[in-house]
């Protein structure tokens, strides 16, 4: 099955990294530990990853940067009082989609 | 094929660089090459802003996309910092007298004149109300209990604060120096948000707690009564705007969200995601131009800051010829 989506470890440098004329055209969508996720085989996708210096990463690369984060979150909220966790949820994992 | 020429009655104007025109208009760019024209926004869109100084989240904010306000939140440790936004940047404004999390989130109308209220340090919530001139903090009149996770509408002479930890139901309102009893929400509830006047007042999404909740409230300077659901439910959302034109951004939905709704008065629409999903962000602005920034992953506390255009913002656009 042919893939939707590409990823990409790039840093938010601020104003410019997303312009409009990027968030028009393609959907870009930010991930912990800097990845981003854009349509696959888009012309304009692949400008902008040239624009913010992405690195390319597959899919499951991608998801271990991800869930290596999400984990450390995890374990840090389950080291937490009862109190803490009366406030606020379990991180969750976020799965990324191919 | 058809010139433009004959079309239009005259010929495109050749530039050497983009100028200032009306929706409409099409210029071809002789530095660049390119054919543009100044378009329209179809949709809401969202493109990058200044990092924050310090990521963090449930701070307080207030202001516009041009003029904007963070302060408080949890770094951690706690923060008494203040950030001031130009659209660009953000620069460091006074420290605050008490440094908390959750102060009512949004109050004050603008980056010179805001108002924080309430809060938490963890261990103990608080009473404490101050007011930013733009450069310092100031203490303001007690808050009749101490709370956090309140949401907030109005100025900082004429707004009002609700819900929260404790009392759920509680409005209090502010006319520059005290607070006095308003009119009791219909549901009560914490960690939802608000935006408005003190006499056109919005609140929404929150937990009760839980299971989160997507109603919405309208107060008139004297009571509440209900507006239209959001889409959906949600806690520690961001929320900016008025009664009648509303945005709410982002939250907890059971998990971390990128949704985002605008509100009409009567009944929300979905509109285009927040590239990062977070929660506990820092928000001001309109439905045509608005800032989003901080807030937490999940893992992770964010410095980044995105900026909302609404749809029918003028957007100058390259014709492709493939």
């Amino acid at each position: 099955m042919a893939k939707k989506y590409q990823y990409i470890v790039a840093e938010n440098w601020g104003k410019g990294f997303i312009e409009i004329n990027d968030a028009t055209k393609f959907t870009i969508s930010g991930f912990p530990g800097d990845v981003w996720r854009v349509p696959a085989r888009d012309k304009r996708a692949n400008l902008w990853i040239n624009k913010v210096l992405g690195v390319i990463k597959t899919k499951n690369e991608a998801q271990a940067i991800v869930d290596a984060l999400v984990e450390t979150a995890q374990n840090n909220y389950d080291a937490q009082s009862d109190a803490y966790k009366a406030q606020h949820g379990r991180p969750t994992d976020i799965p990324l989609e191919e | 094929m058809s010139e433009y020429k004959i079309i239009k009655g005259f010929k495109i104007q050749v530039v050497t660089s983009d100028p200032s025109t009306d929706l409409g208009q099409v210029w071809y760019n002789s530095a660049t090459d390119v054919l543009k024209y100044n378009g329209a926004t179809a949709s809401g869109a969202w493109t990058s802003g200044g990092n924050m100084g310090s990521a963090r989240q449930k701070s307080g904010a207030a202001g516009t996309l041009g003029a904007g306000l963070a302060f408080a939140g949890n770094v951690p440790p706690l923060s008494a910092a203040t950030e001031e936004y130009n659209g660009t940047a953000w620069g460091a404004g006074g420290d605050m007298g008490t440094a908390r999390y959750a102060p009512t989130n949004t109050i004050g109308a603008s980056q010179t004149a805001a108002l924080a209220v309430g809060g938490s340090n963890g261990s103990s919530d608080f009473n404490k109300t101050e007011e930013y001139d733009g450069t310092s903090w100031a203490g303001g009149g007690d808050y009749p209990i101490s709370k956090q996770a309140m949401a907030g509408a109005g100025t900082q002479t004429a707004g009002l604060s609700c819900g929260g930890g404790g009392n759920l139901t509680t409005t209090n309102e502010y006319g520059g120096s005290s607070w006095t009893a308003g009119g009791a929400l219909g549901t009560g509830r914490l960690t939802f948000s608000g935006c408005g006047l003190l006499t056109a007042g919005l609140v929404f999404g929150g937990t009760n707690p839980p299971p989160k909740s997507a109603l919405t409230e309208h107060y008139d300077g004297t009571s509440w009564s209900a507006g239209g659901n959001l889409n959906t439910a949600r806690s520690n959302h961001s929320a900016c705007g008025i009664q009648t034109a509303a945005l709410c951004m982002g939250g907890d939905s059971g998990s971390t969200t990128n949704l985002t709704e605008q509100y009409d008065g009567t009944s929300w629409a979905v509109e285009t995601v927040v590239p990062v999903a977070r929660f506990a962000q820092s928000a001001g602005g309109t439905t045509a131009a608005a800032f989003l920034g901080g807030g937490s992953t999940g893992p992770a506390n964010s410095a980044l800051t995105f900026h909302w255009t609404g749809a029918g913002a003028p957007l100058v656009q390259t014709v492709e010829i493939d």
